[in-house]
């Protein structure tokens, strides 16, 4: 009645994923940062060192580095459902994007919503749903 | 067993109607009972929030029973809202008036109150159907499928029995002819 | 926020785009960071298959149909075998998959793993929009449906026909979860005469709805509670707004349970309810030494 709600969904994965073969649902990772602005230093020596040991670990994922001049760090992600996100490094240390990193990884790619009950069961009673004639005795 | 799911859906919230024989039951107790099958409380899918409720048809309601001397000391209000406005009556009095006012008015006063109450109060009293004696519209009779146990035991009266169950009664002494005359 | 002396301009803007549409989405090829090598490996990868980059190419380029002069880079090829390919198999894996099923509901399970709206929300959900190149002359949907057929034909000839059919049960059967056999897939018209003709077929006698109970008849929503009987036999009970509808679902649960499609029998063997028998015999008519398998 007063209008207030918030975006919410159900929790659901993406094409029964994992019924068949479990399919990582990340695709691509562009790593946006300067080449030599001292607020992508983190990023830099996280390209240098990590970089390469983090997208042998992910071989379907494709990892691209764009440095540009005068650019902020940012990491954009692209998910199969066709989803992408956007998110800055700054001030962030090489340890902590190679966790950040790894969460986007890991993830389905579905929007982060407030997750609102799906209440079901795969296995339904024997006796069936309750309606209005089930173990009713007062009949006429 | 599990239907269909749209006749699922349609079998557990249609709408029951139940009856309910008022002879010879307080109103009080009746109410209690009518309210809950009204408000739907008598089903395992029960919630507040969901309107679940169900018919009800009380018959008979002009035999209802009060016990002690109710009928005389039992007195019901109102007031106008004016001076000298005030009305009351005693139980028989209304009774003889509309004799299923009574029963409406206990049940009624069973429903939810309170801001919770309010509409859905009212629109639960439309789901209550009340008959002084047996004679019931037919279009209702057909709709009714279920019973609603009465909530006292009813015992027979001297009148209920005919006359051979009355002669067969075992005697333990035969009275004489002017026993019942003296 | 524009400056004012902008405002006409971006008005004009506004109103080309409602007369003319909104522009095509550019392909994502066409920015930047882009490999498409890399893309190529990666996709390879995610699926798990082994294509040469060539065939995988040809597979996801749709040639100018309307220009038979063009060369054609194997693209209709694949297509043709790999959509009788698919057929083939999807219908032999729903003929083991559902043994008591009849054959007219067989077909309509295959209809629907192959129709093109379902494949191309395949293809959509694995990558393939990506490294599709189209010519932007027919509907993107089918085009990705008609690719995905065609990339499972390019997984059987450089992988052999076992891969492709791995292919398959991994990323299209899935699709069957969570659909009822009966209510959204086949969708009978007439469940009573397809239970009549099975109850003839195994020498009962022929079924009978009878009206159990009925409650609040002349309001708007009245319920009958219907029960099916063979004989003397209580097959199947159901309530609905009219006694037709009654006895029609009642036959549709009776149905179910005698297709086993019901959702309390044994589910359709997918993912890891996949046992070897059942891929053997799965795999049996695809493997052309038939004599290795038995070794």
């Amino acid at each position: 009645f007063t209008g207030k709600t918030s975006a919410h969904a159900f929790l659901k994965s993406v094409l029964q994923n994992g019924v068949g073969k479990h399919v990582k649902q990340l695709k691509r990772i562009t790593l946006n940062f300067s080449e030599a602005s001292p607020s992508s230093r983190h990023v830099r020596k996280f390209v240098e060192n990590d970089l390469v040991e983090f997208a042998r670990k992910h071989p379907s994922v494709v990892v691209y580095a764009m440095p540009e001049m005068e650019q902020r760090p940012s990491v954009c992600v692209e998910y199969l459902n066709g989803r992408e996100e956007v998110a800055s490094l700054e001030k962030l240390e090489p340890d902590e994007i190679l966790q950040k990193l790894d969460t986007y990884s890991n993830r389905s790619g579905v929007e982060i919503l407030k997750i609102v009950k799906d209440i079901h069961t795969d296995h339904p009673s024997i006796q069936g749903q309750w309606h209005l004639f089930t173990n009713n005795t007062h009949n006429i | 067993m599990s239907f269909g799911r749209a006749n699922q859906q349609w079998s557990t919230f249609s709408k029951a109607w139940y009856l309910l024989n008022a002879d010879r039951q307080p109103p009080g107790k009746l109410a209690d009972v009518a309210a809950k099958y009204l408000m739907g409380m008598h089903k395992p899918i029960y919630h507040p929030t969901s309107r679940v409720g169900d018919h009800v048809v009380i018959i008979n309601a002009k035999e209802i029973a009060y016990s002690g001397n109710k009928w005389e000391e039992k007195t019901f209000h109102s007031h106008t809202g004016r001076k000298k406005g005030r009305l009351m009556m005693r139980a028989f009095e209304v009774h003889e008036l509309d004799p299923t006012w009574i029963v409406k008015r206990y049940v009624y006063r069973r429903l939810p109150k309170g801001s919770y109450g309010g509409m859905y109060k009212r629109n639960l009293f439309q789901k209550l159907h009340v008959f002084a004696d047996e004679n019931i519209p037919e279009e209702i009779k057909e709709n009714i499928s279920f019973v609603i146990p009465q909530p006292r035991r009813v015992f027979k009266g001297i009148n209920d029995y005919t006359q051979e169950e009355i002669d067969n009664f075992p005697k333990l002494w035969i009275p004489s002819p002017d026993f019942l005359k003296r | 926020m524009p400056p004012r002396w902008m405002k006409h301009y971006y008005l004009a803007l506004e109103r080309k785009e409602e007369i003319e549409g909104p522009d095509p989405p550019l392909p994502r090829s066409s920015k930047p960071n882009w490999n498409i090598t890399a893309e190529l490996t990666a996709f390879k990868n995610r699926l798990d298959i082994e294509v040469p980059n060539e065939l995988l190419v040809s597979a996801l380029t749709e040639p100018l149909f309307n220009e038979p002069s063009t060369e054609d880079t194997g693209y209709s090829k694949l297509l043709k075998d790999g959509s009788k390919f698919v057929e083939e198999f999807v219908s032999h894996y729903v003929k083991e998959a559902f043994p008591f099923l009849t054959s007219e509901g067989r077909s309509s399970i295959c209809d629907f793993l192959l129709l093109d709206s379902n494949i191309a929300y395949l293809a959509l959900n694995l990558g393939y929009n990506d490294l599709l190149q189209l010519t932007g002359l027919r509907s993107s949907e089918k085009v990705l449906a008609e690719s995905l057929v065609a990339s499972i034909e390019a997984i059987n000839l450089s992988e052999g026909p076992v891969a492709a059919a791995k292919f398959i049960l991994n990323f299209l059967v899935p699709q069957l979860v969570g659909k009822d056999i009966i209510d959204d897939i086949w969708k009978p018209s007439n469940p009573m005469a397809l239970l009549t003709e099975s109850f003839k077929i195994s020498g009962k006698p022929a079924p009978q709805a009878r009206l159990i109970q009925q409650c609040g008849v002349n309001t708007v929503t009245p319920i009958y509670y219907v029960g099916l009987f063979s004989g003397k036999d209580l097959i199947a009970k159901s309530g609905a707004e009219s006694i037709v509808l009654a006895e029609t679902d009642a036959a549709k649960l009776a149905l179910k349970h005698i297709y086993h499609v019901h959702t309390l029998s044994k589910s359709p063997p997918m993912g890891n309810l996949l046992n070897q028998d059942f891929l053997n015999k799965l795999f049996y008519p695809l493997i052309d030494n038939k004599t290795a398998l038995s070794s």
